[in-house]
């Protein structure tokens, strides 16, 4: 485990629950199969296809809201498809985390002029990480996922430190 | 391809229909009937000696005091096209022909939605692509937002009302409301498609009951956001409807505020993995209007593209193919070969998906040499792996018996029901539009058009490996017999076509990809009609589905070759 090279062989380690779980998190962000459109392509077929590999990044897809930690907003929401995004949202278990990925997703991208499209996901669900593009490269999705890492670790550490000021 | 005009006038008038008949250039016969008469003249078409035996297309255009429903019908034993146009007066109720025309089912129900009008006769006259309180909005007096309205996007933070009438009961659940909030407005239909009645069925000699099972939007194996509404004997598919809409963000509608330049931008998100095509369509129409000659350079680089954008298309069908009838490790081998093919797309034009590099005129720039070594590179690879990859689905046992003799659209079903491309080919006809109605260079280009008899999945399959192969075979002779010159025509920055209509079809991997442009002579397009392949296949895929397993449905919608971002536009 990668963790013996910082700690020797048969040492014993001594960690908060929620810093370790914090970790897993970190390390197994499983996002949901669920593409809308373009994006889905790149972000989600190409990203996890045999050259940019998402695996390797503990990033590995779920068919089921209920198994996953992130949501992949993926191309553009409509208003028939919003009930969709929020249900699926509300489906997923906490912690969890949403990547709008593309213009589309951040604000509408070339269809917001359309009256039926919904002008960025977040009007519908709360937003981690906004990756522009249309449609964002696979590294840019993969860049997007390395961000919501950090993101969750200055989390934890903010919590932390917020606890040991006693606030 | 053009039918004579007397003769299909003397067709109509037997059938005591008052039509006038007119040869409009780009767009050939234009039979103009009145709105009662819209269904005869139709039916007689289709009755007559003339055999008009195949709907392109069915939309309308708004043309300000009415709203023209114009029918395009190919007769294929004569190989002759017609158009037929009937005014509507705002709100009437249009007639319904898929009796005559099954192919009508879906676009009809899009037409009457989004223009506003009824539906007669029609076995499901509901809403397609929008929600209920959607305005129509095809109609010129329905704008789309304006930049003010887009710029305010932070300052107004939910659209309050439109919510609550979406979401209904989830919402009021989240704020508290709770108990008695009214159900969502998101309910499982009770009507289903014509002829099927929900009964109860006896099993064991006990009554069980059917089961609705509502597959998507959200469901790993439906290739996007199609959503089936199945209704269940055990495992036996009774009845099922297709419910599409929820990727429809008006890609018609925005190209009217569109300059003709930039159509390609929306067409390449419309059909998103074969993006050169649509474009390409686009570019047609627009230089059909314009009257601009293309240089020979330009129609070989478009015509290489086109068949790099169609392997690279036929991959992302093929690879998903086999996770939808259970083989997993084939994705990884199509990607391999789509990743090489994206790179070289990236070479010529700059971006993976969304080229925007076929414009009215030419192409945006020339090819590089880096990108011709690229090319000769995959094709050297291509040639085995395409075997390979061939073998690994199409060779495998399992495969074989899933698919044979499954899903079988016949010949008239075919016809019947619109289909193009490789789905038409596997059921025994032979149309392309690339050979029969020759655009860019395909008429200097030797190439085989794949045809299949059986019209199963398997047959649908070894039509497109075969088309992958004839493809390669076609890049190969673009590179060798690539002629000097320009890769553009001299064209204006902004173009303003003289006003009037045309159609152009290519041969997208999906099918006859067509688009119907109406210009009234400004810098953007009064009408701008998609002609959406995939939709067509739904509807034949849809048929299908009553008498299928459930795994057999999802590997028959697999092998029909959807793209949703197509269906919906």
């Amino acid at each position: 485990m990668a963790l013996d090279r910082f700690t020797g062989e048969n040492s014993t380690l001594f960690i908060r629950s929620e810093q370790l779980f914090d970790v897993a998190r970190r390390k197994s962000l499983w996002y949901m199969a669920f593409g809308i459109a373009c994006c889905a392509i790149e972000g989600l077929m190409h990203a996890s296809g045999p050259k940019y590999d998402f695996d390797r990044m503990g990033v590995f897809f779920r068919a089921s809201p209920r198994q996953a930690d992130v949501m992949i907003v993926a191309g553009t929401v409509n208003w028939k498809m919003a009930d969709t995004v929020k249900r699926l949202y509300d489906e997923m278990p906490e912690p969890k985390w949403v990547v709008a990925m593309g213009a589309c997703a951040c604000m509408g991208g070339p269809f917001r002029e359309y009256p039926n499209v919904v002008m960025g996901v977040d009007k519908i669900v709360p937003v981690d990480v906004y990756i522009p593009g249309c449609p964002p490269r696979p590294e840019s999705v993969q860049f997007g996922f390395i961000t919501l890492m950090d993101k969750i670790k200055a989390q934890t550490e903010e919590r932390l430190a917020a606890r040991r000021d006693g606030r | 391809m053009q039918p004579d005009a007397t003769v299909v006038k003397s067709a109509l008038s037997r059938c005591d229909i008052d039509v006038s008949v007119q040869d409009v250039e780009n767009l050939g016969l234009v039979c103009r009937v009145s709105a009662e008469d819209s269904r005869a003249a139709v039916g007689s078409l289709h009755d007559s000696d003339l055999a008009f035996d195949f709907l392109i297309d069915v939309f309308g255009i708004d043309t300000g005091g009415a709203v023209d429903v114009v029918y395009r019908l190919r007769s294929l034993s004569r190989d002759e096209e017609v158009t037929v146009k009937a005014a509507y007066p705002y709100g009437a109720a249009l007639e319904s022909v898929w009796d005559l025309f099954p192919a009508a089912l879906l676009p009809e129900r899009e037409l009457a939605e989004l223009f506003g009008l009824g539906l007669n006769g029609h076995p499901n006259p509901r809403r397609l692509l929008t929600t209920d309180g959607c305005d129509p909005y095809l109609l010129k007096s329905n704008p789309v937002r304006t930049a003010e309205e887009v710029r305010e996007r932070d300052g107004q933070l939910v659209d309050r009302e439109h919510l609550a009438r979406t979401f209904g009961s989830l919402n009021a659940a989240r704020d508290g409301e709770g108990q008695q909030a009214k159900p969502s407005a998101y309910r499982a239909p009770a009507i289903m498609p014509a002829g099927v009645r929900r009964i109860p069925t006896a099993v064991d000699a006990r009554q069980a009951e059917h089961l609705m099972l509502n597959m998507g939007p959200q469901h790993p194996s439906t290739h996007g956001v199609l959503r089936l509404l199945l209704e269940l004997d055990g495992e036996t598919v009774v009845a099922g409807e297709a419910v599409i809409g929820y990727l429809h963000r008006g890609i018609e509608k925005l190209a009217e505020s569109r300059r003709y330049g930039a159509l390609g931008t929306l067409m390449d998100r419309g059909d998103y993995v074969a993006g050169i095509h649509g474009e390409l369509a686009a570019a047609l129409a627009t230089e059909k209007l314009l009257g601009v000659e293309v240089p020979r350079r330009a129609n070989y680089l478009r015509v290489l593209l086109g068949e790099l954008n169609r392997i690279a298309s036929h991959t992302v069908w093929y690879g998903p193919m086999g996770l939808d009838s259970g083989a997993m490790g084939l994705f990884l081998y199509v990607f391999r070969d789509r990743e090489a093919l994206l790179d070289i797309l990236e070479e010529i034009t700059g971006a993976r998906m969304m080229f925007n590099y076929i414009r009215p005129g030419g192409v945006l720039r020339d090819i590089t040499p880096t990108a011709d070594a690229k090319i000769r590179a995959f094709l050297d690879a291509f040639s085995v792996y395409v075997e390979e990859n061939a073998e690994i689905l199409m060779g495998n046992e399992i495969f074989q018996a899933r698919t044979q003799g499954v899903g079988v659209l016949s010949r008239d079903a075919a016809v019947a029901f619109g289909l193009s491309g490789a789905n038409l080919r596997a059921s025994g006809l032979n149309f392309d539009v690339r050979r029969d109605r020759p655009y860019a260079a395909y008429s200097e280009l030797d190439f085989d058009v794949p045809v299949a008899e059986q019209g199963d999945i398997y047959a649908r399959c070894a039509v497109r490996i075969e088309e992958m192969r004839q493809s390669a075979r076609i890049i190969r002779q673009c590179l060798d017999g690539m002629p000097d010159g320009e890769f553009t025509a001299k064209v204006a920055k902004v173009l303003r076509p003289p006003a009037g209509e045309a159609y152009a079809a290519v041969e997208s991997p999906r099918g006859e990809l067509g688009v119907h442009l109406v210009s009234d002579g400004s810098d953007a397009p009064y009408r701008f009609r998609y002609r959406p392949p995939a939709l067509f296949a739904l509807g034949a895929g849809e048929s299908l589905l009553p008498g299928t397993l459930i795994a057999d449905a999802v590997v028959t919608m697999g092998s029909m070759d959807l793209i949703l971002g197509e269906v919906d536009r």
